[in-house]
């Protein structure tokens, strides 16, 4: 009985001359962005790759200098991009590209996609993910909105219920049948991304994270195809159902993210850059706990290193203090940075977990964060590389403190180190985090959008068994 | 016909669906009125430049200066050329540097538009160019936010006010002949035209007089003393004027067609999706294949490049410069150790091999943003959100001005300390260090921009009402 109901929707629906239209239109657009976004990305793969390697290949052939100019040349660490970021561009294009990893500072990421484009992007991109959450709802809508109150209107609901064809048959049976019809765009474009994305040169495809994401995305059509079925079977006419579906998707897809981001951001806020930096330069130079200032450490450390070695100079002192204090201060720093980007992150935690539980009344906000968190491109990832280039600036910085330490005089700034040194300090390797990784980030979207699942389901079981024939 | 429009007023009082989206309607304009004056205030405390502040620590590094002359005359010392300390023009310019700061207008509030990612704020000094006008230093926002953009009233005008007029229109005169009073009005002396233009305009008109009156709202909570102008709030309710009539032409175009409301909700939306969300999005795209900028990575790899070129060429950049400005050439004691001379010289080398690259990069830009203006017209929700931009003072425009004379500044600072540099001469006039003021738009380039973006979303206004006017003519009165 299901698969006749089903049978007969999907040829309807295929026998429709606006669905064919909106089908067409939604997986020309699908491909298009799809291809340009995959162009983009793999040149950007590419170049990132090459960038990191002049990068180490400009440290090995720098001329011999002082390590501390040395630690001020740095390093440019360039963030690697995901390939599937071509599917989901997430929060990538307002990240930046890079950053440069140098002696006292930890720098913010430079050169953001967005602030280069022109003010029409904020619209919205032209990627597979915005077209699978905004415009394939849409198609479903076209597709379902009118199933149950066409039938009514046609009298042929109340055919169907004098045959006595069960409720809930008859809506599993209509679902399928939307479900279908949607597939027919959806296999298709999956085939030929992945065929797309395979054409990477550097075989970055996952095809872990590519299912998990096609896993996720069909979950969201469910979702939706089951709303729109159980307005359908509640609305008093296809007009009423039409314009109601469209009020909550648009609730759902523009209102809700704006406005739950938003109240994210004031109820945990975070400090305005200026105040950033100034409470970051303030702890460091006058202690986190304001009881040990730096000149204050400077002297305890002087005073320590005389009393080791035993002598009344720190020109007297077999190695070099200036290194050592700079050390002893890259570290202080360092504590200072963690407390201060601990506390910034920890904020931002705060916001995405909150703006996650707003999946409860938008399955789009859900489907987004799971989207971000698959593709590699939302904040998570993106603090997690940053992390690591924060690490590794620490071990470039003390490898270079500490020899010219050991191996100059306090007061010698003359002293310099050659390739020897250079090549001692290993180059930066990234790994990106695995899925399971991104999917704990977003586990609560992911608990959310199942229980939408169930929900609608149930829902359209519910509005199907009570609906009115007349 | 007065009889009509006061008959037709007490059917609009019984919509109760039109009260109720109206409410809505209203409600969330006021929180995006609100919400875009906490974004905007927030922004202008943090840009707030204290001057007494900044006087105070000139006054200071002067003090400090003094005494330093103090103790080299005490020491019979000369003064110059100036060693390292406050008198040295390179440290004077390092510790003195200056602020240039784009100011945001109170009327911001109502259309951050691409505000949230300027950097307003660019420190000046002989660093390299590119660390003063490039550099990309973000307030810290959660990039999440910014992708999903400011929930404020230009984004309630833009998206959600059509939605209401299309809502609340698209089912005006099919109701009516369903209903089978049409055909009761077609026996009237009066034509059909004209009923449907009155039916029409009664809603469009509360409608957009709500719309205005939330503009007005808006414009008195954020900017309470018109600081802007009353100019620009004219600008303003002209554009949402406009704006909104072209939306009700769209709708009275679609009526004309006398296709049932079920058909007419069916085409308005996808006339809505297709000029909010898919034409936006695809010639935002379009800009991008087809003029791709360079990519910003290999701009980075470049300079990073040509500072390893320029140190490794130091001395012999040095060694030119010295061929060239004999006159300069006094102190050959401390030549090879000026690295003040040699930093500048290094940067003048490390703009100079990275300039393509960057014109290169301007250049594709400027030519996206051409394209969106030579093709914007085909979306009024494009050219509505250039004219608020404009008119609140977000625009791409009003940054680029900033840029220039940030810009202007830098050199005007370049002209102050490099010659002082370069001739190892004292620096003496902390109290007389230039300091930015961004000079504001005039009003008049403000609003020709503006009327040009109105008129663009004028021609489709009336080539829609024009083509209603005619299909009108051959409207059917029965089903």
């Amino acid at each position: 009985m299901i698969l006749t109901v089903a049978k007969k929707e999907l040829t309807e629906t295929l026998r429709d001359g606006r669905f064919r239209w909106s089908a067409g239109i939604v997986l020309v657009l699908l491909l298009a962005s799809l291809f340009t976004s995959w162009r983009y990305v793999s040149t950007e793969i590419t170049e990132r790759e090459l960038a990191k390697q002049g990068e180490r290949e400009r440290w090995l052939n720098q001329d011999e200098k002082n390590p501390h100019s040395a630690a001020h040349y740095g390093n440019y660490a360039f963030k690697p991009k995901h390939l599937l970021s071509a599917l989901d561009e997430g929060t990538d294009a307002y990240t930046g590209v890079a950053v440069l990893l140098e002696a006292h500072h930890q720098n913010q990421f430079e050169y953001r996609k967005a602030a280069d484009a022109t003010p029409v992007q904020r619209f919205g991109d032209l990627t597979a993910a915005v077209t699978m959450q905004l415009l394939i709802p849409l198609l479903i809508i076209l597709t379902a909105f009118s199933a149950f109150t066409r039938e009514r209107e046609q009298g042929t609901l109340k055919l169907l219920m004098s045959l006595g064809v069960p409720m809930p048959q008859l809506a599993f049976g209509k679902l399928l049948g939307v479900f279908a019809a949607l597939l027919l765009i959806l296999i298709p474009a999956t085939l030929i991304g992945s065929l797309v994305l395979m054409q990477s040169a550097n075989l970055s495809f996952e095809p872990m994270r590519y299912s998990a994401m096609i896993g996720a995305y069909l979950a969201f059509f469910a979702v939706w195809c089951a709303l729109a079925l159980a307005v359908s079977a509640k609305a008093s006419s296809s007009q009423v159902s039409l314009v109601i579906l469209l009020g909550i998707w648009f609730a759902q897809s523009f209102l809700a993210p704006k406005l739950f981001i938003d109240l994210a951001e004031q109820r945990y806020p975070v400090p305005s850059l200026r105040t950033f930096n100034q409470q970051v330069r303030n702890d460091i130079r006058g202690g986190i706990d304001g009881h040990n200032p730096a000149d204050k450490r400077r002297k305890e450390l002087e005073a320590r290193l005389l009393k080791e070695y035993g002598v009344d100079s720190v020109h007297k002192l077999p190695v070099n203090f200036d290194a050592i204090a700079m050390q002893e201060g890259e570290e202080y720093a360092s504590k200072v940075f963690d407390k201060h980007f601990g506390n910034l992150y920890r904020r931002y935690d705060e916001q995405s977990r909150f703006y996650q539980w707003a999946g409860v009344l938008s399955p789009t906000i859900s489907i987004q964060m799971l989207s971000m968190a698959i593709a590699g491109s939302d904040f998570w990832h993106h603090r997690h590389f940053a992390e690591s280039a924060e690490a590794y600036r620490r071990v470039l910085v003390k490898a270079l403190n500490m020899d010219m330490a050991y191996h100059s005089k306090t007061g010698d700034w003359e002293y310099k180190a050659g390739k020897a040194l250079w090549e001692k300090i290993p180059a930066f390797e990234y790994t990106a985090p695995s899925l399971t990784w991104a999917i704990e980030n977003v586990v609560q979207s992911l608990w959310i959008l199942a229980a939408w699942l169930l929900a609608s389901l149930v829902g359209l079981i519910v509005s199907v068994a009570n609906i009115s024939v007349l | 016909m007065k009889g009509f429009i006061r008959q037709e007023w007490r059917l609009v009082q019984r919509e109760r669906s039109l009260w109720i989206l109206l409410v809505v309607f209203v409600v969330v304009a006021l929180y995006a009125i609100y919400n875009g004056r906490e974004a905007i205030q927030r922004e202008q405390a943090s840009l707030m430049c204290d001057t007494h502040q900044r006087k105070a620590f000139l006054d200071s590094l002067e003090q400090v200066a003094r005494k330093e002359e103090a103790k080299l005359v005490s020491l019979q010392k000369p003064l110059e050329p100036p060693a390292w300390g406050a008198r040295h023009p390179y440290f004077a310019n390092m510790r003195a540097a200056a602020t240039a700061t784009l100011p945001l207008l109170n009327l911001s509030a109502l259309s951050i538009g691409q505000s949230d990612l300027h950097i307003k704020e660019r420190l000046i000094r002989l660093d390299s160019e590119q660390k003063a006008l490039e550099q990309d230093e973000s307030d810290l926002r959660h990039p999440l936010k910014l992708k999903l953009g400011e929930f404020d009233f230009a984004f309630v005008i833009i998206y959600l006010f059509p939605l209401l007029i299309l809502a609340l229109l698209f089912s005006v005169m099919s109701g009516e002949k369903e209903s089978g009073v049409l055909s009761l009005f077609g026996v009237q002396p009066v034509s059909l035209f004209e009923i449907a233009k009155r039916k029409l305009l009664l809603r469009a008109a509360i409608l957009l007089g709500v719309a205005e009156a939330l503009v007005l709202i808006g414009v008195l909570w954020s900017d309470a003393r018109l600081e802007a102008g009353v100019g620009r709030v004219v600008l303003l309710m002209l554009a949402v004027l406009v704006y909104g009539m072209f939306w009700v032409a769209l709708v009275w175009f679609v009526l004309s067609f006398g296709k049932s409301p079920a058909v007419n909700a069916l085409i308005l939306g996808a006339c809505w999706i297709a000029l909010l969300i898919v034409l936006p999005s695809v010639l935002n795209g379009l800009a991008e294949v087809l003029y791709p900028l360079p990519s910003r990575v290999k701009y980075v790899d470049a300079m990073r490049e040509a500072s390893v070129e320029a140190e490794r060429r130091s001395a012999k950049l040095l060694e030119q410069f010295y061929q060239a400005h004999p006159e300069l050439a006094k102190d050959t004691l401390a030549r090879d150790r000026d690295f003040a001379i040699k930093n500048l010289l290094a940067m003048e080398e490390v703009l100079k091999s990275v300039q393509p690259v960057r014109e290169k990069f301007h250049a594709q830009r400027a030519q996206q943003a051409e394209f969106i203006k030579r093709v914007q017209w085909l979306s009024p929700a494009i050219v509505m959100q250039q004219a608020l931009n404009t008119i609140v003072g977000t625009s791409e425009e009003r940054y680029a001005e900033f840029m220039r004379q940030a810009r202007a500044f830098h050199q005007q600072w370049r002209r102050l300390f490099e010659p002082l540099i370069f001739q190892r001469k004292a620096f003496t006039s902390y109290t007389q260090l230039p300091e930015f003021q961004f000079q504001e738009e005039h009003f008049a380039e403000v609003a020709k921009r503006t009327l040009v973006l109105l008129m663009l979303m004028l021609i489709p206004t009336s080539l829609l009402t024009l083509g209603a006017f005619i299909r009108f003519k051959t409207y059917s009165i029965v089903l």
